[in-house]
């Protein structure tokens, strides 16, 4: 299916070795950061320097790895244990959101989702305070469930939002179908709508994978414990106050990066094209 | 539990002070117990192997302790600010945690967070080994409210030899503007820039303006002018003000793309020639870039040699937290003459206890020492460390990013009269 | 809580199923930011609020603290730098990821490659990429190096006379100065000392986001193009459309709610951004890349001001509402049927 050219329009053998040539453009452009970091990554603590950063390591060691994993790997299981739960959670919620929002509208539907969206924009730093408050009064404070909770209801309005434009190109016919055979908004959801969703969840899902498993504010405020905060945490005390090991921090980077990374892998196999289309009946 | 506990050592006490054994040796073979939560912004390096130096004297003197590290890295200790305030709202205070004496102190004070501790110095005999201006500057209102692990000294200046060399230039072991101005001349003269700077992050110019104003102004007058008695717009602030416009031109060209280890590796290169920095440079050097002093690099006193611009570490004990008798013991571990030479000697601080012996650490800090006990101390403004509030170091070093850019003297005495006024 | 009338027209129903399944959200949210936001409000209202001792006594006058947050030389250059920010780079990471998408979803067997590649920046973190993107920066070792050896330098110093040595973010120069037209606009406007232009400084920094986040705007639009039905591709090609035609007046319309959700959510990113910033730049020269982001940081846990802290949040959030929500209800009457 990957394999497959997706149309032949615009996919003439010229039109498409011009856009080959120009995405080729774009390859040293997005690989040079990632070599700065790598060659960072195997030098050792003195010679890993913004003066040195072309160069390939004189030396290469793997001592900047081995401290980074050393610091990290206490943490991944915290992050994995907040993220996935998150991740699925807030993901179905918002795909839930987005089928009644745009299919079940009802009176003020619109201006509650509006007002939801408020909550995209909020800005983290000040809501701290009365976040970590709230997490005691419902006894979540400190635990990775509570650390989830924050990052589910703050994904929602964006999960919402996506799914909701997603399915507004799914024609309510389709909807009305199902009514008419006798089946209610949860029974249409699941059994039509869901398997429909895959492109909406891979785009939410990445979406909000990495911004949960890249959260550092949340993480350090709503768990104090250091040995239950996410990777995040543990990755930036390897910058110490006063000095840092570039190579140690930038090898720990690409470590915590690899789950996403990982993740962008395997969701990237579900861009089915054509879902949509020929559902049509 | 632990009013039994108290109940036994009061006996113990009783008993001991019939037999003539001291009340601190009973207290410390009981030791106190239970979780201390220590909270700081110590993540690593040298850092970490200095506050674990603290942690071994506290278990080793209180085996029933445990101690959690609970450490935030980031924004020089801000990121650690902002999980302490939203643990301070939310009633979870840790047992200790790290404060600069100062604006940052201040704050914990006014918000009652911090426990008075005078009776604590009072009773360990502290008051008569802690310098009393040190001591004043954790103290509000006749009442002391923290310890101090160290002290670091601002106003130092880091030379490369070899740069200094091939231009021809020798810098004295007090060096005012007249020397630097002369020393860059010939230096931009062989190419080489003659100030190193990495300010990314904008306290390290601040501190190069501090450093020069404090040099031209003297402590005194420095002091007035920060509590708002004296005007930013005399005519030696102005002066100082001038001397740094200048300093700024004969800065690396990437300064702003740097951050302060950056320009001490640039120094330790060779590309330029020398750095205002605090003596935490000297750890930077000779660790992270190997470098030798008296070999590779030389250091000098910027402005007057009696005066030490002190850049300090303390940690407080929290008035609410659970654990206060731990929270004690943690306490005393840093004030333990053989912890606080142990501390320093990791950290590159300068122990301050008048009866600790620095014979056992390095030349740089033998000196600072010396002059610490005879010295003029001043508190960094830039390093929060003032007996002010917090906002007036936050309009200094705002005052300062504007300076840059426009250079414009009488626009930052406006900003820092309204902030010191304030 | 389904009822026995499931499946009868809704009309029957008393209690709406629909507003049931999104009341929890709804409800969670609206603690999560409106009771949440209440508080802030509240304490940018107060005098001396700090978090050990909630005094929320009024300052005089009241509206104080939001007077010195609007005549701040820092704050004023906050809300230039976030405006010019997050136009430059919403356009910047939208277009980009765009062509990206269109380019990619029309090649055959290095459509996986490219896809992964444009979207791998996306799972690092911006602390860290904020520090490789500084050192890449570097007036002195960074892609100045790269145009000196390249020769790119020294054809420009022939055709233009004048060396290429950008500073970047080292920059202090601002392009463009709106400040007389602004006084005549904003009541108040006369009090503005920052210049209003676009910082130069601020170019590597947009440059830097979009760098990171344009893979993930390529991704919705991948989603979107998977969306169209084949028949509209295989009647255009029956039509004998050219290409060009065919997404200009096909695919590119139909991917304009997908382009609103990707800029309602880049916006979101933008207005927020700070650990790039800090990391790659700090507040720069005069103030020339600083976020209200970083302003709240180190209002509250650096000045120890939590009010005026509290305040730019506040100040951001109207601003923002004021801006995006309209453009938001308008979006939501259109694609009703």
């Amino acid at each position: 299916m990957t394999g497959q050219v997706q149309s032949f329009v615009g996919s003439g053998k010229t039109s498409r070795r011009v856009q080959f040539a120009l995405l080729c453009l774009f390859i040293p452009l997005f690989l040079i950061p990632f070599y700065v970091v790598l060659s960072a990554s195997f030098k050792s603590s003195a010679g890993a320097d913004v003066t040195t950063m072309w160069k390939l390591p004189t030396e290469w060691t793997s001592s900047g790895i081995s401290a980074a994993w050393k610091a990290l790997k206490g943490n991944f299981a915290n992050s994995l244990l907040m993220t996935i739960p998150a991740v699925v959670i807030s993901s179905l919620i918002g795909s839930l959101n987005g089928f009644i929002l745009s299919k079940y509208k009802f009176k003020f539907s619109n201006l509650l989702f509006t007002l939801m969206l408020v909550g995209m924009f909020i800005p983290y730093q000040t809501i701290l305070i009365p976040m970590v408050r709230f997490l005691q009064y419902i006894h979540l404070y400190g635990t990775i469930p509570g650390l989830a909770l924050v990052h589910i209801v703050y994904g929602i309005p964006i999960t919402s939002l996506m799914f909701r434009n997603f399915y507004v190109s799914i024609p309510k016919a389709i909807v009305e179908a199902a009514s008419i055979d006798g089946a209610g908004l949860i029974k249409t959801f699941v059994r039509i709508i869901l398997p429909l969703s895959l492109p909406g969840f891979v785009v939410a899902g990445l979406f909000q994978f990495t911004n949960i498993w890249n959260d550092f504010l949340f993480g350090i405020v709503a768990i104090p414990n250091p040995t239950m905060q996410p990777v995040t945490a543990a990755l930036n005390n390897l910058s110490g106050t006063q000095t840092v090991d570039w190579n140690v921090l930038m090898a720990g980077s690409l470590i915590a990066a690899l789950p996403t990374a990982l993740i962008y892998l395997t969701l990237g196999r579900y861009y089915i094209q054509g879902l949509t289309a020929g559902s049509v009946k | 539990m632990l009013r039994k506990k108290k109940l036994i050592a009061s006996v113990a006490v009783i008993s001991a002070s019939l037999l003539g054994i001291s009340q601190a040796e009973v207290a410390s073979a009981a030791g106190a117990t239970g979780k201390v939560e220590v909270f700081s912004w110590w993540t690593s390096g040298s850092e970490s192997a200095a506050l674990n130096a603290i942690y071994a004297g506290t278990k080793k003197a209180n085996p029933g302790i445990e101690i959690v590290n609970a450490a935030v890295a980031g924004g020089a200790g801000t990121n650690a600010r902002q999980v302490l305030a939203t643990r301070l709202a939310a009633g979870d205070t840790p047992e200790s945690w790290q404060s600069h004496p100062g604006g940052d102190l201040k704050g914990y004070v006014d918000q009652s967070a911090a426990l008075d501790l005078t009776s604590l110095y009072k009773s360990e005999g502290w008051s008569k080994v802690v310098p009393k201006a040190l001591q004043d500057s954790m103290s509000y209102n006749g009442k002391v409210y923290s310890v101090l692990t160290g002290i670091h000294r601002a106003n130092t200046l880091w030379y490369n030899k070899a740069a200094l060399r091939k231009a021809g230039v020798t810098l004295p072991a007090v060096v005012t503007f007249a020397d630097l101005s002369a020393a860059a001349a010939k230096l931009q003269a062989k190419k080489i820039a003659p100030l190193c700077l990495g300010d990314k992050d904008i306290w390290t110019a601040a501190q190069l303006l501090e450093e020069t104003l404090v040099g031209e102004v003297g402590a005194a007058t420095f002091n007035n002018l920060v509590a708002g008695k004296a005007s930013w717009s005399d005519a030696k602030v102005q002066t100082a003000i001038s001397h740094f416009n200048t300093m700024l031109t004969w800065a690396n060209s990437d300064h702003k793309a740097l951050d302060w280890t950056g320009a001490v590796a640039a120094l330790a290169n060779g590309t330029c020639a020398f750095n205002v920095m605090g003596d935490w440079a000297y750890g930077e050097l000779q660790v992270k870039q190997g470098k030798k002093d008296g070999v590779d690099f030389g250091y000098a006193v910027i402005g007057d040699p009696k005066v030490f611009v002190t850049v300090g570490d303390s940690f407080v004990i929290g008035a609410k937290a659970a654990n206060k008798a731990g929270a004690e013991a943690f306490i005393k571990s840093i004030m333990d003459p053989k912890v606080q030479v142990a501390f320093n000697k990791l950290k590159g601080s300068v122990p301050y206890r008048t009866d600790v012996s620095t014979a056992s650490l390095g030349v740089y800090q033998r000196g600072a020492a010396k002059t610490l006990a005879t010295g003029t101390l001043v508190a960094s403004l830039v390093h929060g460390q003032q007996l002010v509030a917090a906002s007036v170091s936050q309009a200094f070093s705002d005052a300062t990013t504007v300076l840059e850019a426009n250079q414009d003297g009488k626009a930052f005495a406006k900003a820092m009269d309204a902030a010191a006024k304030a | 809580m389904s009822t026995k009338s499931a499946g009868i027209s809704r009309r029957k129903l008393r209690v709406n199923p629909a507003a049931v399944a999104l009341a929890p959200s709804f409800i969670l949210v609206f603690i999560f930011v409106y009771v949440f936001i209440a508080y802030t409000i509240r304490i940018s209202l107060s005098k001396s609020w700090m978090p050990g001792l909630q005094n929320f006594d009024l300052p005089t006058p009241w509206y104080g603290t939001y007077h010195d947050l609007f005549t701040n030389f820092r704050f004023q250059a906050d809300l230039r730098n976030t405006v010019v920010f997050t136009v430059l780079f919403l356009i910047l990471a939208v277009v980009a990821g765009l062509f990206l998408a269109i380019a990619v979803s029309n090649m055959a067997k290095s459509k996986v490659f490219f896809r992964n590649l444009f979207l791998m920046p996306y799972a690092v973190s911006f602390i860290v990429t904020g520090v490789i993107w500084r050192w890449i920066f570097n007036p002195v070792s960074g892609v100045n190096l790269l145009l000196k050896y390249s020769g790119i330098s020294s054809l420009y110093e022939k055709v233009f006379g004048s060396p290429l040595k950008p500073q970047w973010m080292t920059s202090p120069e601002v392009f463009g100065n709106m400040n007389s037209l602004l006084s005549n606009v904003i009541p108040g406007g006369d009090s503005l000392q920052a210049q209003m232009g676009v910082p130069i400084a601020l170019l590597p920094v947009i440059f830097a986001a979009a760098w990171q986040l344009c893979g993930f705007a390529m991704a919705m639009f991948l989603a979107g193009l998977a969306s169209i039905p084949h028949e509209l591709r295989e009647a255009a090609a029956i039509d004998r459309a050219s290409g060009f035609r065919y997404y200009w007046s096909i695919a590119i319309p139909s991917l304009i709610p997908m382009a609103v959700t990707a800029t309602v959510i880049l916006t979101s990113t933008s207005l927020k951004i700070f650990d790039l910033i800090y990391a790659m730049s700090g507040s720069g020269i005069g103030f020339s890349t600083d976020m209200p982001g970083i302003y709240v940081y180190e209002s509250m846990y650096k000045a120890l001001r939590y009010p005026l802290g509290a305040a730019a949040s506040v100040v951001m959030l109207v601003l923002v509402s004021a801006v995006v929500l309209p453009y938001l209800v308008r979006f939501n009457k259109g694609t009703e049927e």
